[in-house]
C-alpha cells in the first residue's frame, strides 16, 4: 500500500539545507523514512534550498568538469586547423562537421544516461556483458549510429545546394564514408569508456551521472575532431 | 520491459534526427561565414570548444531546472523565482571565466604551436560568449517550461535540442563578432 506522503516541518528544512553537499547525514535517510520524501528531492533541497546561493553553488560544482571538457575539445581544435587549407577547398566538410559532432555527442549522452538508469535500476551485475539491456542499447546505438551517419550525408548533400557549391555523385559518397567510418569507430569507443568509468564510479558510490555525460560527450567530440581530420587528410 | 525501452530509445532518435536537422543549418551558416571567420587566427582551435561549452552550460541549466520542476521545488514562471535567477547567473559566471579561458589556451597554442600571435582571439571568445548565453537562456528556459507544462520530462528531450540550438547560436554570435572586429 502507498504510503502517504507528510508535510516538511521547519526543523526538518533547517537541518536539510545546513548539511554539507558531499556529507551522507543520516537525518536524510530518516526524513525520507518518515515523511516519505524520495532521496532526490532531498538532495535537491539540500543543494538549492533557502539556506543556499544557488549560483555560487552550480558555479562551484560545474566549473572544473567543464573547463577541462572544453579544454580536451580545444586541444581537437588543433586538427582542425592543421587542415583548414582543405575546409576552404571542400565547403561540404563544413555542413558535414556539426552535424557528425553531435550525433556523436548525442550518443554518448544516450549511452551515459542509460546505461547509469540500468546500474542503478540493477540490470548491470558485475558480469556486465551478460547484461540484455546493455545488448539492445549497443545493439540500438550502432544501428541509429548507421542511419544518422547516412541521414547527415544527405543532409551535407542538401545544405551544399543551399549555400550554392556544386557537389559531385563520388564526393557524397566520401562524405558518407567519412560520417559512417567515424561514427562506428567512436561507438565503440564511448561504449568501453562508459561501461569502465561507470562501473569504477558507481562502485566508489558516486552518481554516474555527475561524470559520465561529461566525459562522454568530450571524449566523442575530442576524437569525432581528430579520426575526421585523419580521414580529411588521408583522403585529400 | 524491452518494449518500453524500445518507445524511450525511439523517442530519443525522433529528438535526434530533428536536432541533426538544425546542426545542418548550423554547418551551413558556418559556411557562409567561413571567408570571414577564418580571417581571425586560431578561430578554428577555439570553436570545438566554444560549442561544447554551450552544450554543456545551457544543458545542465536545463537539466537542473527540470529535476526542479519534477520535484515540485521550481515553478515553471519567469517571475520571483530564486532558482532559476541563480541558474541564469551561475550560467553567465560560467561562460565568462570559461571563454576567457577557452580564448587564452586558444592564443596559447596559435603562439607556441603555429608560430601567431592574436590576441583578437581572447576578446572574440568573451564577446560571442556573453551574446550567445543572452541568446541561448531565455530560449532554453522558454523550452524547459513549455515541455513541462505539455505534461513532458523535459530532460528525455532537451538535450538535442540544445546542442543543436547551443551550435547555431554560438556560430551566429562569432560570425557577427567577427564582422564587428
Amino acid at each position: 500500500m502507498r504510503r502517504k506522503r507528510k508535510n516538511l516541518e521547519r526543523k526538518d528544512l533547517h537541518v536539510i539545507s545546513k548539511i554539507k553537499r558531499k556529507k551522507f547525514h543520516p537525518a536524510l535517510h530518516k526524513i525520507s523514512k518518515e515523511k516519505c520524501i524520495s532521496q532526490g528531492c532531498l538532495f535537491y533541497m539540500k543543494e538549492y534550498g533557502p539556506r543556499s546561493h544557488v549560483a555560487r553553488v552550480i558555479v562551484k560544482e560545474a566549473l572544473g568538469i567543464l573547463l577541462l571538457t572544453s579544454i580536451i575539445s580545444s586541444v581537437a581544435g588543433i586538427g582542425l586547423e592543421s587542415i583548414k587549407s582543405h575546409f576552404t577547398l571542400i565547403i561540404p566538410l563544413i555542413i558535414l562537421l556539426p552535424a557528425l559532432n553531435n550525433a556523436i555527442g548525442g550518443f554518448g549522452t544516450i549511452i551515459g544516461s542509460k546505461f547509469t538508469e540500468f546500474l542503478y535500476a540493477g540490470k548491470i551485475g558485475r558480469k556486465w556483458w551478460k547484461s540484455e539491456e546493455l545488448k539492445e542499447l549497443l545493439k540500438f546505438v550502432y544501428l541509429v549510429g548507421f542511419v544518422s551517419a547516412i541521414y547527415i550525408s544527405v543532409l551535407t548533400f542538401i545544405g551544399s545546394i543551399l549555400v550554392g557549391v556544386a557537389i559531385s555523385l563520388s564526393m557524397i559518397f566520401v562524405l558518407g564514408a567519412i560520417a559512417i567510418i567515424t561514427s562506428m569507430i567512436l561507438l565503440g569507443v564511448v561504449f568501453v569508456i562508459t561501461v569502465y568509468t561507470g562501473l569504477k564510479i558507481y562502485e566508489k558510490k558516486e552518481d554516474p551521472n555527475n561524470f559520465l555525460i561529461p566525459i562522454t560527450t568530450a571524449v566523442a567530440d575530442f576524437f569525432t575532431i581528430l579520426i575526421f581530420a585523419g580521414l580529411v587528410f588521408l583522403i585529400f | 520491459m524491452k518494449e518500453k525501452l524500445h518507445k524511450e530509445l525511439a523517442d530519443i532518435f525522433k529528438s535526434q534526427l530533428a536536432s541533426l536537422t538544425l546542426e545542418m543549418f548550423a554547418g551551413v551558416l558556418l559556411a557562409i561565414s567561413l571567408d570571414k571567420i577564418l580571417l581571425i587566427p586560431s578561430i578554428l582551435i577555439l570553436l570545438p570548444g566554444f560549442m561544447e561549452m554551450r552544450g554543456n552550460i545551457s544543458g545542465t541549466m536545463s537539466a537542473r531546472i527540470s529535476s526542479g520542476l519534477i520535484l515540485g521545488e521550481v515553478k515553471p514562471k519567469w517571475r520571483k523565482n530564486k532558482i532559476l535567477k541563480g541558474n541564469v547567473l551561475a550560467s553567465f559566471i560560467l561562460v565568462v571565466v570559461d571563454s576567457l579561458i577557452l580564448g587564452v589556451v586558444a592564443w596559447a597554442i596559435t603562439l607556441f604551436i603555429f608560430g601567431v600571435s592574436s590576441m583578437t582571439v581572447i576578446w572574440i571568445a568573451l564577446a560571442a560568449g556573453i551574446l550567445s548565453n543572452a541568446l541561448q537562456v531565455p530560449i532554453v528556459t522558454y523550452m524547459t517550461f513549455w515541455f513541462f507544462k505539455k505534461g513532458h520530462d523535459p530532460n528525455d528531450v532537451m538535450g538535442p535540442y540544445i546542442t543543436a540550438i547551443g551550435d547555431l547560436l554560438s556560430t551566429f554570435s562569432l560570425f557577427l563578432l567577427v564582422i564587428v572586429v
